[in-house]
């Protein structure tokens, strides 16, 4: 599934553009690496000079192949190399040890992004019914989308719901899979009304009619 | 490691008759990832001594006469107890798992412990060495305080964004507040007529009139910094003076302490210490003010009556919590 649309919003300088069908001849379960590693060279061969590779793909497929592959030595980013994920097993600050620990006793298991945004969808509509003191759910969406909404979510500072389109705004963690490198918005983007929209679709950019 | 309660007592009375008297003039700073305290000499602010402490040193306290260190070593499930004079490990208490902060009745016995991972305030006799109760709290508790006349525990439970009353004669949750956002730390005025609820994530500070039979939120204090991300302001260590003029908020990564005037609740100077500053404490006079900056790996103390930063300490691994002892 590609998910390119978001990325050629945010990606103002992107020099050229590839799709990677998969034919479904490569995954893992195939012996990915035997061919994958083959054709990931191939791929990227004779690509306009670039920077960094930064991969689209939702399903996990072939994305987490590209680093060390490349023709060309780049840093990867998106679905491989550094990904933007909400959150992360291996991610610590802000009392995310006891989210973490919580979640392995219920599961047994390392948290997944999904997870975590069932959690933090479920923990919306609780703060709402604990503020507004309300379970009317047209109260509860008012409050929700209004400006005093706010959440902490362990990640440092709290998360609300941008009025002109409902995404949620949320600082975005970086992993190489492993660690958490780094803590999106990074210091120095300046917005005029939370350093938060500068992640996402500004309201100047929206085409969101729904809100 | 379960030992059995009746090794647990006998240590622990064992180790009271040999605590020795206290030396003043030291400052315990709990290093959380270097597992390790530091002790500073509040003279001549030298770096002591540095030992090993247990894992994950988080909230750290005093017997009354100074003689023995308590602290949450959260990763051990226990609080361990040093004596002052020698720096050794003298016994633990059974904490309940992950403590993080606890505080004190005033007569040293029992302390009041918050059990971030159990959602729980584990009260513990300090002389005996046993749990006495154990209080179903709010998710992730953390802030503890005790009114000065020791009717009423207070705990802050992080995620469920309240303090909770616990009364003291019977252990039971009389009244909640509902607080901002990721409510870290509480504190009371001497006088037991006000309580202080810092928001680290809500970016304030609840007042909560305690004067009455009930408690009652009365007021939000606010912080604004030139230059400063508003989302950066988060209070998290409170102390108020005795004299009951100031309140000091440290701000976290906003690398500030608040100097707030206690009367009008507003802040009249924001004192640049080390980064993320969480925790504080007075040096028993209240001349200075000591703060642990988790990020820079130091302290910085505070001249109490200029309100200027005078000088910064390097300690262990991000230091967090941090006490002096008494005269």
């Amino acid at each position: 599934m590609p998910i390119g649309g978001p990325l050629q919003n945010s990606a103002r300088n992107v020099v050229e553009e590839r799709e990677f069908e998969d034919t479904g001849g490569s995954r893992r379960t195939d012996t990915g690496h035997v061919l994958v590693q083959r054709q990931m060279p191939v791929f990227t061969q004779g690509a306009a000079e670039h920077d960094m590779v930064i991969a689209a793909e939702a399903s996990d497929v072939l994305g987490l192949y590209l680093p060390f592959h490349s023709w060309t030595p780049r840093p990867v980013m998106g679905s491989g190399g550094l990904r933007p994920v909400s959150f992360h097993p291996a991610h610590e600050a802000w009392g995310a040890t006891q989210f973490q620990r919580r979640f392995e006793a219920l599961s047994g298991r390392y948290v997944q992004e999904p997870d975590y945004q069932v959690w933090l969808a479920l923990r919306v509509i609780g703060e709402a019914v604990i503020r507004s003191n309300s379970a009317d759910p047209a109260t509860l969406r008012a409050y929700i989308l209004s400006d005093e909404f706010e959440l902490a979510a362990f990640k440092g500072r709290g998360v609300s719901f941008r009025s002109w389109n409902g995404q949620m705004r949320q600082p975005i963690l970086l992993t190489d899979s492993k660690l958490t490198v780094s803590v999106s918005p990074q210091d120095g983007y300046l917005h005029q009304r939370s350093t938060l929209d500068t992640l996402g679709l500004d309201q100047p950019e929206t085409s969101c009619s729904a809100f | 490691m379960h030992r059995p309660t009746s090794l647990f007592a006998g240590v622990c009375a064992l180790s009271l008759t040999l605590a020795a008297p206290a030396e003043a003039g030291k400052v315990y700073v709990s290093n959380g990832k270097g597992n390790t305290v530091t002790v500073i000499d509040s003279d001549s602010w030298g770096v002591l001594v540095g030992f090993p402490a247990g894992n994950r040193a988080r909230g750290i306290g005093l017997s009354p006469d100074g003689s023995l260190l308590y602290f949450c070593a959260s990763d051990d499930d226990t609080l361990r107890v040093f004596e002052t004079e020698t720096y050794k490990e003298v016994y633990s208490l059974p904490s309940g798992p992950d403590p993080e902060l606890f505080t004190m009745h005033p007569t040293g016995n029992p302390i009041y412990v918050a059990n971030e991972d159990d959602n729980l305030v584990t009260i513990v006799d300090t002389e005996i060495c046993t749990v006495l109760a154990e209080v179903p709290v709010g998710v992730e508790p953390e802030g503890m305080a005790i009114s000065p006349d020791t009717k009423w525990v207070i705990n802050t439970s992080e995620t469920t964004n309240m303090a909770h009353f616990i009364d003291t004669s019977d252990y039971k949750i009389k009244h909640n507040i509902l607080v901002d956002q990721r409510p870290r730390y509480a504190t009371y005025k001497d006088d037991g007529s006000r309580l202080f609820v810092s928001s680290e994530i809500g970016g304030t500070v609840s007042v909560i009139d305690t004067s009455a039979e009930a408690p009652k939120l009365i007021d939000k204090i606010e912080f604004q910094v030139s230059g400063v991300q508003p989302e950066w302001l988060q209070p998290v260590g409170m102390k108020v003076t005795a004299d009951h003029n100031w309140l000091f908020f440290a701000l976290g990564p906003a690398n500030r302490v608040a100097g707030v005037n206690a009367k009008t609740h507003e802040v009249e100077d924001y004192i640049l210490v080390g980064q993320r500053v969480w925790q504080m404490a007075f040096t028993p006079e209240q001349d200075y003010l000591i703060t642990t900056n988790g990020n820079s790996n130091d302290v910085t103390v505070i001249d109490v009556k200029r309100q200027k930063a005078i000088k910064s300490i390097q300690v262990g691994q991000q230091p967090w919590g941090v006490v002096v002892s008494p005269d």
